[in-house]
């Protein structure tokens, strides 16, 4: 075996246990006290199958939703040339800027209807809160999806619903799964929301046991339930992802040449469907939010804001940094190109991370870092800054960009690499040369992705913020907590100013996507 | 060209480990350490800026209202003082040997033997009572009397909760345990649950906008929500639309929940960590206590809040004085993981 070789299965390794880290720490935690107490067995006779089954109900009518508002629209956007194709982007990305408990409390604070509370409500809550990456990811592959596969099985005469049947459902299979991945992901790990509106999911009940017992072993012990059932899934996921699913190798270009026209009809109602999701995802609860600003403008401590920015921008840039950072490395160390299972297996891992609460994932840090533990000693006093929130963001958020890199990477043959090498660069100026194309962009949008997502982020850092940490995050939870979401507006607005960049860099890329390299090179000429 | 795109790297590196280096904050004058589950924005802050200003520290802190016993043992020096609004947290941070006594004779002179740990290592700064509250145009003070009674099948539908796992229901359950003989608390806590107009969901303000939008009739909430609900413009209604009546002043009494302060191993800011909780102790600051929190003060001379004094009036209180059902915590050490179990077994906060 070759030095570069060990190298990679080295780097492959640790980056396989950065990722099941504070699983793999909860599991040896619990596995030798699994019995004690009788804490599983009386969860798993008592609430857990119940709670399981909300979990799966609403997990399933949130994928239900954000597969109508977000991939519906998306596949739209990516097919057909119509007007408003750039407003329906837009729409679909502006549910990124409201977190799921802001906008479960926005709701029930301001309207009394049982709906509002109930179970459905939830899912759409969900539904809605992951439509914009169902958006992307839809986006992202029917770009690279041309229409001459539909033409050629119209040419040999399949009609309409063998077409839907035997071309257009298995060519979006990926994005489907992916799409359900993280859906479920993000319904079956919130605590915030389904808390909020009172929903026995199995989430709250993990982490109701954790919190009345104030005991990391029960949180261990009922954690289990939920990780052990993360890491298969997760498992079958990267298996799926790298063993079934053929690699594509047509570039968006082609796809987005042969974009057709949509009738005007069609064009007004896919605008419209995608107005009117985003006045539930978007402009309803934002209008809200402004008004109780606006209202309760004379009592927000200004002096605080500056502070708050910066810290919470600081966090969140860098969580978005080490996640480039970790994206990079993967990207320059694991092969690119040709078939490897261990750099396409590998960071899926991180997966995993996304699936357990956030709570249950801080918990885990609380624990690995306590005093005497080696976290201890080798952070020293790094413990006692925002580092810990940083790492845990990152290892949650990073499949946000680490999953486009390594479709991006399977995108970027080993020739191109081997050419440049040829011509006398370096293997590291080799990649880079190589990645240029399809994996910074994917890296810049998964990184822009995090950033929001750090920016939103309640529990680590409400459970590991050193002392004297503030952020608008948990100043809208403590004003939320006593039904003040009036005095948590100017919070929500603030925490959205800085997700303004990021937005817009998601919305440029989106639009550009498909976009054939000379006319993009026109259009930046005319500009 | 290619010398700026080689240097992309190390730049990136400098750039992260300067933004991480902003991280640590330096200290210029003496810092206090506090730990709460209350918020730095609500009620505490009040009490900690009048102490910076008599002794000059400042007072920097981690609020966080989730897993703070977790937290205090996985670092249990990292804060010089624990305040919390739930005294049972404070006990079960004692017994798995989080806290040192407090020496102090100033403490021990002013708070009353039945707030103080028997051990010295916390005292109960403050309490509230759980009471009933109840809407005022579909129920009758002379409806209501006794927790039990709220098992009874005249409540069925009409009883409004939060989630039965929460701090302050735990609490109460874990004395309806040590008061009632556990078969007879099982019954009730069944009872209550069978009652329940809709799933337990939100904090006990949501309670009572519940029973103002005609949801249910009565909620379990604790009394200095009345008064906050009252002070809040958005919120007054609900206030109005609710009357609070203190069960069982027949029989034993109302049942309390107590907050808390007591003293971590950290040992470096040992005579500030006392100075806050003598500060706390004292009348000064037992005083910001109830101007602040509406709760009721343990010290004897010092007054229920104006607009505490009135509560109760409608079933005959006086001076909105009650009669307590007082269950020392010591009593109830272990009865928490029965609660918990029981809650979850009866499915307590299940959809309905």
């Amino acid at each position: 075996m070759s030095a570069s070789s060990l190298a990679r299965l080295a780097f492959a390794f640790a980056l396989a246990a950065c990722a099941l880290l504070p699983a793999g720490y909860l599991l040896l935690t619990a596995l030798p006290i699994l019995l004690d107490g009788g804490w599983l067995a009386h969860f798993a006779t008592t609430s857990l199958p119940h709670q399981a089954r909300t979990s799966l109900w609403v997990a399933l009518e949130a994928s239900a939703v954000a597969f109508a508002v977000g991939a519906i629209p998306a596949v739209m956007v990516s097919r057909f040339e119509f007007r408003g194709r750039h407003l329906v982007s837009l729409l679909a990305l502006l549910p990124l800027l409201f977190a799921p408990y802001v906008t479960a409390s926005t709701w029930t604070v301001s309207f009394s209807s049982a709906f509002f509370e109930g179970r459905h409500a939830l899912a759409i809550q969900h539904g809605l809160t992951c439509s914009p990456y169902v958006f992307i990811v839809f986006r992202v592959a029917a770009a690279r999806i041309p229409n001459s596969f539909s033409e050629l099985a119209a040419g040999l005469g399949l009609g309409p619903w063998q077409r839907l049947r035997r071309v257009h459902l298995p060519a979006y299979a990926v994005p489907a799964a992916a799409g359900l991945m993280i859906v479920f992901a993000q319904a079956i790990g919130d605590y915030a929301a389904a808390e909020r509106l009172g929903i026995d999911t199995l989430s709250v009940g993990v982490l109701n046991l954790w919190l009345a017992s104030q005991s990391s072993s029960v949180a261990a012990i009922v954690s289990v339930v939920m990780i052990v059932p993360s890491v298969l899934l997760v498992g079958v996921a990267a298996w799926a992802s790298t063993s079934i699913i053929s690699r594509n190798p047509v570039p968006p270009a082609s796809a987005a040449a042969s974009r057709k026209p949509l009738a005007a009809t069609w064009a007004r109602a896919i605008v419209a469907w995608s107005a009117l999701c985003s006045l539930a995802g978007f402009w309803i609860p934002e209008a809200l939010t402004v008004r109780w600003a606006w209202l309760t403008w004379d009592k927000t401590r200004f002096a605080a804001i500056p502070g708050d920015m910066i810290n919470a921008a600081g966090t969140s840039l860098c969580t978005a940094l080490v996640v480039a950072v970790i994206c990079a490395l993967t990207a320059l160390l694991l092969r690119s190109g040709g078939r490897s299972s261990l750099a396409e297996r590998v960071p899926w891992l991180f997966l995993t991370n996304y699936f357990l609460p956030s709570l249950v994932l801080a918990l885990a840090f609380v624990m690995m870092s306590r005093d005497g533990s080696l976290g201890a000693h080798w952070l020293g006093s790094w413990r006692d800054s925002r580092l810990l929130i940083v790492v845990s963001e990152a290892l949650r958020f990073l499949p946000f960009a680490m999953l486009p890199v390594l479709d991006a990477l399977r995108r970027t043959p080993h020739a191109t690499i081997e050419a440049a090498r040829a011509f006398g660069a370096g293997p590291v100026r080799a990649r880079l040369v190589a990645f240029a194309g399809h994996l910074w962009p994917a890296l810049l949008l998964g990184c822009a992705l995090v950033f929001m997502e750090s920016l939103k982020e309640l529990d680590m850092s409400l459970t590991l913020q050193p002392f004297g940490y503030s952020s608008p995050a948990l100043k809208i939870y403590a004003f939320s907590r006593h039904q003040n979401m009036d005095r948590a507006a100017v919070w929500v607005l603030i925490s959205q100013a800085l997700m303004l960049l990021p937005l817009l860099l998601c919305w440029w890329r989106m639009d550009r996507l498909g976009v054939p390299r000379s006319e993009s090179g026109a259009r930046t000429a005319a500009a | 060209m290619t010398d700026l795109k080689q240097r992309w790297i190390p730049s990136l590196l400098i750039l992260l480990g300067a933004l991480a280096t902003s991280v640590g904050s330096v200290a210029q004058q003496r810092e206090l350490r506090v730990i709460s589950d209350r918020t730095d924005q609500g009620t505490l802050r009040p009490i900690l800026d009048a102490f910076e200003a008599r002794s000059g520290a400042k007072v920097i802190g981690v609020f966080m209202d989730q897993g703070l016993v977790n937290r205090l043992e996985s670092r249990p020096t990292e804060a010089d003082v624990v305040i919390t609004k739930d005294a049972e947290l404070l006990d079960i941070a004692a017994q798995r040997g989080l806290l040192d006594p407090i020496k102090s004779a100033k403490i021990s002179a002013s708070i009353p033997p039945e707030f103080m740990d028997p051990a010295g290592r916390y005292f109960v700064d403050a309490y509230r009572a759980r009471i009933i509250f109840y809407s005022r145009a579909r129920v009758k003070p002379g409806d209501l009397s006794t927790y039990e009674d709220l098992a009874g099948p005249k409540w069925k539908g009409r009883i409004c909760l939060r989630s039965g796992s929460h701090d302050y229901n735990l609490a109460l359950f874990g004395q309806f345990f040590a008061s009632f003989g556990a078969d007879k608390a099982r019954e009730v806590i069944s009872g209550i649950g069978a009652n329940l107009a809709r799933a337990p969901k939100g904090n006990d303000r949501e309670q009572a906008r519940a029973i103002f939008e005609g949801k249910c009739d009565v909620a379990l909430m604790n009394t200095y929500y009345h008064p906050l609900m009252a002070a809040n413009a958005e919120q007054k209604a609900w206030a109005d639309a609710v009357g609070v009546y203190f069960p069982s002043q027949a029989g034993k009494g109302t049942f309390i929940m107590r907050s808390a302060a007591g003293l971590t191993k950290a040992t470096d800011n040992r005579d500030l960590a006392i100075g806050l909780l003598e500060f706390i102790a004292s009348k000064e600051g037992q005083q910001l206590m109830v101007d602040r929190t509406k709760q009721y003060s343990v010290l004897p001379d010092v007054a229920v809040h104006p607009l505490m004094v009135s509560l109760g009036a409608e079933q005959g209180l006086v001076d909105g004085k009650f009669k307590v059902d007082f269950v020392p915590l010591d009593k109830m050490a272990g009865k928490r993981e029965e609660v918990i179990k029981f809650v979850n077994e009866i499915r307590f906060d299940a959809e309905r």
